[in-house]
């Protein structure tokens, strides 16, 4: 009985606070590998590690999701991992058409010479340090509105439309300069002026004010790798 | 799509996809910075759901209900036959409501007609039958009402035989008698005047044989008896007394 209630206090410190989830996770490892474990002969080697990745996630996603008004964390837990991996599994086995890469066809030519498309690998290692540079740069300026990437990614929309409406706001911020200027001047959202002249509802930008500054943020500053990155928004928008 | 890896924790990582949404990932081995193509997403709480699996539930539960109560008014558990000389059968429910009603011969059809039954017991149903049977002559004073009953349940048959004969006896007291199946079994007399008894049906059968019927004569008018010798018709037989 007390060790439920030990678990479930660690379990709502993790809802709460990043640094406590980490910690219950590494706390929870054992756990978590043996519950894998159970599915351990149902996946390729190569892909094992990744499978118990996927059950460190679920374990996450349970202690996110726990009401400690149903029933033990452990048991939850178990069912979480067991419900991603099953997941994971099948996604697996539709897209396990693997091909060597390194066997030669007819003509003597491997995949990998055909579909090699030229790529860097020292340029790609430079381009992810440029980009991880420009990241941390960008977390810390949103730790200065107060506000941690895991804000945002709880706080964007999940819908389309929702994201659309975000977005026209975003464009509308972009075409009149002053708001970006004033929401870096004042530290808040200028969500009137944004609705009165996007036509987006203050109860759209209100509900997702933390994904807006976020995203106003990368247009602020010097963030080219990650505005670069949104090439898939709406035109207009991405650059 | 394609997702730039933005934040790496013990569990999960954060990305942003090309689209603009930043999305919570299991961390497969992930840096900072880098970019990947294949990512295994936070499901979110869906309460949405979870109402639905409740109002699932709950309908559920509704629909077994309903199919207990239609079990028990409206599915037949067994049959009641009513003989008097019509005839007629009620299809009866397990808590005794009558289902359906039927004439088993012309005058039963006769005999339902307009009589109301749906959801009534058979008590009732029986007991207006019986009333509608003597308005119409089919049931006199001194007659004799037959109630069969049949199911697959030895105890409900036993049950409903014995309430439904009780009730009708009560209902026909001093008019009719009521009988089930097993106690009519041999012939009885319907008596016609209830102060007659009814007469006891013959124990042995009769020890002579019936006599052969006269045979009709070969010559001559009329008859001719061979044992009377006045055979001119003058009275006497010719024998000297």
């Amino acid at each position: 009985m007390k060790l439920d209630h030990d678990i479930t206090a660690l379990v709502r410190q993790a809802q709460e606070n990043r640094d406590a989830a980490d910690q219950l996770v590494r706390q929870y490892l054992p756990f978590i590998q043996s519950e894998a474990g159970k599915y351990r002969h149902q996946f390729p080697a190569d892909s094992w590690d990744d499978a118990r990745s996927v059950a460190m996630f679920a374990f996450y996603e349970a202690a996110q999701a726990y009401d400690g008004n149903r029933g033990a964390f452990l048991p939850f837990a178990g069912k979480v991992i067991h419900s991603r991996l099953t997941d994971y599994l099948r996604k697996q086995i539709r897209h396990s058409q693997v091909l060597s890469l390194d066997e030669p066809d007819q003509q003597g030519r491997t995949l990998m010479e055909k579909t090699d498309g030229g790529h860097d690998p020292v340029a790609l290692l430079h381009d992810q340090t440029a980009a991880k540079g420009e990241i941390l740069e960008f977390t810390r300026v949103l730790a200065d509105y107060g506000l941690t990437l895991s804000d945002v990614a709880e706080n964007c929309p999940k819908q389309d439309r929702t994201l659309d409406a975000c977005h026209k706001a975003l464009a509308h911020a972009k075409a009149n300069p002053q708001l970006l200027e004033q929401l870096t001047r004042t530290g808040k959202l200028p969500i009137a002026p944004l609705a009165a002249g996007s036509g987006v509802s203050r109860k759209t930008l209100e509900r997702h004010r933390t994904y807006m500054v976020a995203i106003l943020l990368a247009y602020t500053n010097g963030f080219t790798i990650i505005r670069g990155h949104l090439g898939q928004m709406r035109p207009g928008i991405g650059r | 799509m394609t997702y730039l890896v933005m934040e790496c924790r013990q569990a999960y990582a954060i990305v942003l996809d090309e689209s603009g949404r930043f999305l919570k990932v299991a961390n497969l081995g992930y840096q900072v910075g880098q970019r990947v193509t294949q990512v295994v997403a936070e499901e979110p709480p869906r309460p949405q759901l979870r109402i639905i699996r409740r109002v699932a539930a709950m309908a559920a539960c509704l629909c077994l209900v309903m199919l207990g109560l239609w079990q028990l008014l409206l599915y037949p558990v067994g049959t009641v036959r009513m003989q008097i000389n019509p005839d007629v059968q009620m299809e009866v429910s397990r808590v005794g409501r009558v289902i359906s009603l039927a004439g088993k011969n012309a005058d039963g059809e006769v005999l339902i007609q307009g009589v109301a039954y749906r959801n009534r017991t058979v008590a009732a149903v029986a007991d207006d039958l019986a009333d509608r049977a003597m308005e119409l002559g089919y049931l006199h004073t001194g007659g004799v009402v037959t109630i069969a009953v049949e199911s697959n349940s030895s105890s409900w048959r036993q049950s409903t035989q014995d309430k439904l004969s009780q009730s009708l006896t009560r209902h026909l007291a001093g008019v009719a008698e009521v009988r089930t199946q097993e106690e009519d079994s041999e012939p009885v007399v319907i008596p016609v005047n209830p102060t007659q008894p009814p007469t006891e049906p013959p124990t042995q059968p009769p020890t002579q044989p019936p006599t052969e019927p006269p045979t009709q004569p070969t010559s001559g008018s009329g008859w001719d008896d061979w044992e009377d010798d006045d055979d001119d018709g003058d009275g006497d037989d010719g024998d000297d007394d």
